[in-house]
């Protein structure tokens, strides 16, 4: 039995079928589906609405206000909500007699009776309304419940690596090789406002001023310094990094599908990656499918002589290839470290080892694509 | 094996114990790797046969960590020729002949820490002892309710609502003492369990007034799972933290087989997947019960530093779960800084550069350094983190100890372990603790300790066997000195070899230096030092050492390092110290010892 390597996935595909899960967000409570399956929907289709939970309110019974000197002095049919019920500024939760000589403990905002005890009640401020888009154009394929429904969308598919937590759906607009410094001059301005921009270039403080006067929709780049972060998460517009921290420029497998696709619409979730979510940024242009959809990424590939992987790390990171051959005896790397490893062949014909961990598959072996 | 000191023992429920068996199958599930490790006997003794590791896959798109165990499980198979699979799932029992394990223990230290939250009397008094016991699980400490508390019920259960806690810990009150007072928290908890979804309530660990324990579970156990344990604070001046650990840890395995990925464990363990810097608590307790001096454990994970102590045959256990080399890279350099990273370096980085490393770092924590110049920032992190953790660890040590040496140091974690050779794993160690005196150094670069620490609780032997027979790595006795000298040459060593052959060295000031003296041998040596500096209180001394993948290591660097701001004189010295840590000095033959000594400059 012969040793199998499995690398970490991260899909690049000219086609593919994708299914994403479009949920509330998880301090929201349950509301309702807006679509129904197998449903046509535009990226800006609301999917669901649900309610994010508001505080908790302890609300102590008066008993003044309803004439009585002692709890115990409360009849239970004086109680006229339950729990759950939604009850306005103003509405009593207790009332004794009718008409206008009734005495009414009344809530003085309006909430959900949350739990009613022998000397208070506690409310639920009126939750905020949260609704989620589809962002995709596909169909509805799954109603997982009552905050999660499935998109299936055929396109091509990139995933990045970073972004700032906003999402987009619009045209790609290439940025001038000159670089977005260029773009400063009031009569580009119009170009490109309300499009995406794509840049080979890393972002620098600079150009991320020029992006911000522009009005642009979004932006899909290389690389910038981490100095940048806090700056970039407080942009309104959603900012994808496709490579990583750094100087580093976009690798050309990246750059040459979302060329490949100049002026189609492209759906930008920027997800800034989170430490305990599995949740990745990700851009998706959608394409007319074919009879058949094309196949799902795949996940967990082995690592074999002719799948297609990209390097993770210096030296070559960023560079796609296909693998030649996997070493099962680990191997000394320049930096003198001994590890397992493959041959790889870079687009330039040239071959280089590398780690194991080093290498990310792309989702597809490059034979089977073929 | 002796599994208690004065402040521990260990008893678990007859229900949860296993059977024992002759072989054992351990998986410690990391935040990156999974590391599996197969124990078998051989000539009635338990040795360690085989290890493997795949990338963990308890997260999306897998959310099952026997996927990767699995795939880790091939690679064993592969190496061994022995199967663990029936079918597609994982052969554990008597039954399956040669295929499997009879007994199985899980461990994790990946995934999200239980988000926690702290409730209890007074805060130096029943909270710090909470926080003491917390600290021996993963936990992220989200809230801490108390008497000095002045938030309203209202605005206390809100903070429980909006924290979402998956763990509610629940002490205060000495043993039979007043109750009132925390009982009117128990019932702020009670009100906010009440107000969550079924689905989302915590795990409720009680662990104070021991009069207390039936009524608490009476009032909450309708609403959550309540474990109670032990008082963690008896009487005011005694603090008892073993039965709240235990129950900590099954809580933990508890958590972790309700978040997705680990929902197959329970059929393969009663004893359910316990906190891997639980194992590490427990072997270092034994180890530092077995042998004279204290013993330190260093763990650098991905994602949490772990240090586990012996001291004066006690133990302590400390975790960082902000501090790491891949998914806490961030966090830690938040804690420590970018300048003390950038004072390894041997080449001009700045601050910017560090950031965009360790931020890449978090981004793909899998990956490993592929230059010189990413190598240097990934052992640079490594030894600020491990300094970071040790100071925070210290601060729960008794005063005294806190000076006290190390007999043994242990290192575990890819970056120690998996250095280029063994005496750069020797040097980070000791650059990382940078103790004084006679050291012996390990590591765990098979990942055993895990493994080790859970099967102790079934089968004790298992893990005294395994230590005993290589199962950690040796990588030799480090001798460091104390104090200053002028003089250039810090150290003379005459070694005699078992073999009856000698040989002499001369160690320069400032200088890392390693003498060959391999695993399982014993050599005798003599130290002479310069004026001003001391091993131990002296400048001159004959004792045995053991040898070890390093040899024997020479450390006249003084304490505590720093290297010089200089960039031109900080990288001449950190190259030829990594130099040193590189070239083992081979045995010397027989005639050096009639001639004078090599200096330094001699060695290859």
């Amino acid at each position: 039995m012969a040793l199998t390597f499995y690398p970490e996935t991260h899909y690049i595909l000219a086609m593919t079928t994708v299914r994403r899960d479009r949920k509330l967000p998880d301090d929201a409570a349950a509301g309702e589906v807006l679509v129904t399956e197998r449903q046509r929907v535009e990226p800006s289709t609301t999917l669901l609405r649900g309610t994010r939970a508001g505080h908790f309110r302890v609300v102590p019974i008066k008993t003044a206000a309803l004439g009585v000197r002692r709890l115990s002095d409360i009849k239970p049919e004086w109680i006229i909500v339950q729990e759950g019920t939604l009850v306005r500024a103003g509405e009593p939760l207790i009332q004794r007699g009718q008409g206008r000589g009734a005495r009414k403990f009344s809530v003085p905002f309006s909430s959900v009776v949350a739990r009613i005890e022998a000397d208070r009640f506690i409310l639920q401020e009126t939750p905020e309304t949260v609704e989620v888009r589809a962002l995709y154009t596909g169909i509805v394929s799954a109603l997982r419940s009552r905050r999660e429904v499935q998109i299936e969308a055929v396109g091509a598919l990139v995933q990045g690596v970073w972004g700032n937590g906003r999402d987009t759906f619009g045209t790609v607009a290439e940025a001038p090789e000159a670089g977005l410094q260029s773009l400063a001059s009031e009569e580009i301005l119009t170009t490109y406002r309300g499009q995406i921009l794509l840049t080979r270039l890393p972002l620098t403080a600079q150009t991320l001023a020029v992006v911000e006067r522009q009005q642009v929709a979004g932006v899909i780049a290389p690389a910038m310094p981490a100095e940048l972060i806090p700056q970039v998460l407080a942009m309104n517009a959603p900012v994808l990094l496709t490579e990583g921290f750094g100087e580093h420029k976009m690798s050309d497998i990246v750059y040459n599908l979302l060329r490949d696709n100049d002026g189609r619409q492209v759906a930008l979730d920027a997800v800034e990656p989170k430490r305990f979510s599995a949740q990745r940024p990700e851009l998706f242009i959608p394409l007319p499918g074919g009879v058949s959809l094309p196949p799902l990424p795949e996940r967990g590939q082995g690592l074999f002589p002719g799948v297609q992987v990209r390097i993770a790390r210096a030296p070559n990171a960023g560079q796609a290839g296909r693998v030649v051959r996997v070493f099962e005896t680990p191997q000394v790397l320049e930096t003198g470290l001994r590890v397992s490893g493959a041959e790889i062949q870079l687009g330039s014909g040239k071959l280089v080892f590398v780690p194991i961990d080093n290498l990310e598959s792309l989702g597809r072996a490059l034979d089977r694509r073929r | 094996m002796v599994f208690q000191d004065e402040n521990t023992l260990y008893a678990l429920p007859e229900t949860l114990l296993p059977t024992a068996g002759t072989s054992l199958l351990g998986a410690d599930f990391g935040s990156v790797h999974t590391r599996a490790v197969f124990i078998d006997q051989v000539d009635g003794q338990y040795r360690l046969v085989s290890r493997a590791q795949a990338l963990t896959t308890a997260d999306a798109p897998y959310g099952d960590v026997t996927v990767g165990l699995g795939r880790a499980l091939d690679q064993m198979t592969a190496l061994i020729g022995r199967g663990f699979l029936a079918g597609d799932r994982i052969a554990i029992g008597p039954g399956f002949g040669a295929v499997g394990a009879e007994q199985f223990v899980a461990t994790a230290s990946g995934g999200r820490p239980m988000r926690a939250v702290l409730v209890g009397l007074m805060a130096d008094v029943s909270l710090a002892s909470g926080k003491h016991a917390l600290g021996s699980v993963y936990t992220d400490l989200a809230d801490v309710i108390s008497i000095g508390d002045l938030r309203s019920e209202e605005a206390k259960v809100n903070a429980i609502l909006g924290k979402r806690p998956d763990l509610i810990f629940i002490v205060g009150g000495t043993d039979f003492g007043a109750q009132s007072t925390l009982l009117a928290l128990v019932k702020t908890v009670r009100l906010a369990l009440s107000l969550l979804p079924a689905e989302n309530r915590p795990i409720i660990v009680y662990a104070g007034n021991e009069a207390m324990r039936e009524t608490v579970t009476i009032l909450l156990t309708d609403l959550a799972e309540v474990f109670p344990a032990a008082n963690v604070r008896p009487a005011l001046n005694r603090e008892y933290l073993a039965g709240a650990e235990l129950e900590l840890a099954v809580a933990y395995g508890r958590y972790k087989a309700m978040t997705g990925g680990y929902r197959d464990m329970p059929a393969l363990t009663r004893l359910g997947v316990l906190p891997t810097a639980s194992s590490y608590s427990t072997i270092i307790r034994y180890l530092g019960g077995v042998t004279s001096g204290g013993v330190l454990a260093l763990d650098i994970g991905s994602s949490t530093v772990t240090i586990a102590a012996s001291l004066a045959k006690r133990g302590y256990l400390n975790i960082r779960p902000d501090l790491g080399v891949g998914h806490s890279a961030v966090s830690a350099v938040e804690q420590i800084g970018a300048e003390r990273v950038l004072r390894w370096l041997t080449y001009k980085s700045s601050v910017s550069d560090v950031l965009d490393y360790v931020y890449n770092k978090t981004l793909k924590p899998a990956t490993i350094p592929g230059t010189p110049e990413e190598l240097e920032m990934e052992f640079a992190l490594a030894r600020e983190i491990a300094r970071e953790a040790l100071e925070s660890a210290r601060r729960g040590w008794p005063r005294r100890a806190r000076i006290a040496p190390f007999a043994t140091l242990i290192g575990a974690g890819a970056v120690l372990t998996q250095a280029l050779d063994p005496g750069l794993s020797a040097m980070l160690l000791l650059d990382a603790v940078q103790p004084a005196g006679i050291v012996r150094l390990q590591s765990d670069p098979y990942a055993v300790i895990p493994a080790l620490g859970a099967a102790a609780y079934m089968t004790p032997l298992v893990a005294v066997q395994v230590l005993e027979s290589g199962g950690l790595l040796d990588l030799g006795t480090a001798l460091c000195t104390e104090g200053v000298t002028r003089a250039a040459d810090a150290m003379q060593i005459d070694v005699k070899y078992s073999d009856g052959r000698t040989a002499s060295r001369i160690v320069p000031n400032n200088a890392f230096r390693l003498i060959d003296l391999p695993g399982g041998q014993r050599a005798r040596i003599t130290v002479r030092l310069a004026r001003g500096l001391t091993i131990s209180g002296k400048s001159r001394l004959t004792l045995d050492v053991d040898g070890g993948a390093a040899g024997i290591i020479c450390d006249t660097r003084g304490r505590p390092l720093r290297p010089p701001a200089d960039l031109g004189k900080r990288r001449d010295l950190l190259v030829r110290w990594f130099i040193g840590a590189r070239a083992a000095v081979t045995q010397a033959p027989r005639a050096e010892t009639s001639g004078p000594a090599p200096t330094d400059e001699e060695n290859p």
